[in-house]
């Protein structure tokens, strides 16, 4: 399978676009990454311009951006050219095989979903990440960041996407565990307690797992709310970074038609490099594609 | 538009809720979004933007007020503001 373009919302991320522009350089002088570039041309031609690099890389329009503090999906009902939007168009075009954006992860989830549509039986798209908990051992951490606020009944699918996942990278059997602040089934919040009666029916679920727990490896897969996870996902980078070791740069939408990355907000140029690099990879290994068999099997079971 | 035109939608969105959504349940005009489909604004969004572009497909126009559609709170009064903003093309 040939390597495929990754287009780069250009304008998502707390340094954009001076940080993605000069991403997408490293990647493609370095790496060899196809990139384009999605967001407002004069602005992105300048940065490139200024990079000596408008040969390098090509830029499509989209004159329109969703801020940080936007309700996602009015904005991306408000402006359809905005350029997560667009950048994800491009991959239900055909024009490009994954998508990276360092914006808000609620417009990009938005995007994805409204783009290229959700896989048959998924009731929520969810927001993976994996974390590197040890040499041997990754753990699937969802939902990293997508849904705040959800319904326990959409645990089922984040379990069983979460699940397709670790076995695409690797783990046999995969084990589950509900985030908790104890282990007992009786533990946390009203959430929690529905998720866990819901999940017990789970195969491969095994039971709650405190925080220590997923760092220790305890599972493959771990599921709680965006709101948790995005905390704990934000706790363990600022760990890592305390360590100076290096933190994963992004995460992956499960449960979508296609390849779409979330970049950390605060992203540099190196951590879009790395993004485009990986989303690349994720293109060309056709992870999704596998993830969705991996979930339709699992359904028909 | 038309009563009928509203009931068309109706009838349009339900479909989409029904296969989007996977939801066996029966969808009256008094189905609520939250409280009975566990749909959000996102769900919603991604079924009414299925619903304009097959509306589109039959030869109207469709411009519909966002905030208005966003503040609907059951399947009908969403099939009322999608029905508000049409037009024959």
């Amino acid at each position: 399978m040939t390597t495929p373009r990754v287009a780069l919302d250009a304008m998502g991320g707390d340094d954009a676009p001076a940080a993605t522009v000069a991403g997408a350089v490293q990647a493609a002088r370095e790496h060899g990454v196809a990139v384009t570039l999605v967001g407002r041309r004069d602005e992105l031609q300048q940065h490139l311009a200024a990079a000596g690099a408008e040969d390098v890389i090509e830029i499509v329009d989209a004159p329109d951006v969703v801020e940080m503090d936007e309700d996602p999906v009015a904005a991306l009902r408000a402006k359809p050219r905005a350029s997560v939007r667009v950048a994800c168009q491009l991959v239900a075009d055909g024009a490009a095989g994954a998508v990276v954006s360092a914006g808000s992860t609620g417009a990009t989830l938005t995007a994805a979903l409204l783009g290229l549509g959700r896989l048959p039986g998924i009731r929520r798209p969810v927001v993976a990440a994996v974390l590197p908990v040890s040499d041997r051992r990754d753990v699937v951490l969802l939902d990293a960041g997508g849904t705040s606020d959800v319904y326990p009944d959409v645990f089922g699918g984040y379990a069983l996407m979460g699940a397709a996942y670790a076995e695409v990278l690797g783990a046999t059997s995969p084990t589950v565990g509900l985030l908790n602040i104890g282990v007992e089934p009786g533990k946390g919040n009203a959430l929690a307690k529905s998720a866990f009666a819901l999940l017990d029916q789970t195969a491969g679920f095994a039971g709650n797992v405190e925080p220590g727990d997923v760092l220790c490896g305890a599972v493959d897969v771990v599921v709680t709310d965006g709101f948790t996870g995005n905390i704990f996902l934000k706790t363990v980078e600022a760990l890592a970074t305390l360590e100076q070791r290096e933190a994963n740069a992004s995460a992956l939408v499960l449960g979508v038609g296609g390849a779409v990355l979330v970049a950390h907000g605060s992203a540099a140029a190196p951590d879009v490099a790395r993004a485009l690099r990986r989303a690349a990879q994720v293109g060309r290994a056709g992870l999704a594609s596998m993830v969705a068999r991996r979930l339709a099997e699992k359904e028909a079971t | 538009m038309t009563e009928a035109a509203e009931h068309d939608v109706f009838a349009l969105l339900t479909e989409r809720i029904t296969v989007i959504l996977g939801l066996d349940d029966q969808v009256t005009p008094d189905t609520r979004f939250d409280e009975d489909l566990h749909a959000d604004s996102l769900d919603l969004v991604e079924v009414v933007e299925n619903v304009e572009q097959a509306l589109r497909d039959r030869g109207y126009q469709v411009a519909v007020d966002d905030d208005a559609l966003l503040g609907a709170r059951t399947v009908g009064e969403a099939a009322e503001q999608i029905a508000k903003g049409l037009s024959l093309a």
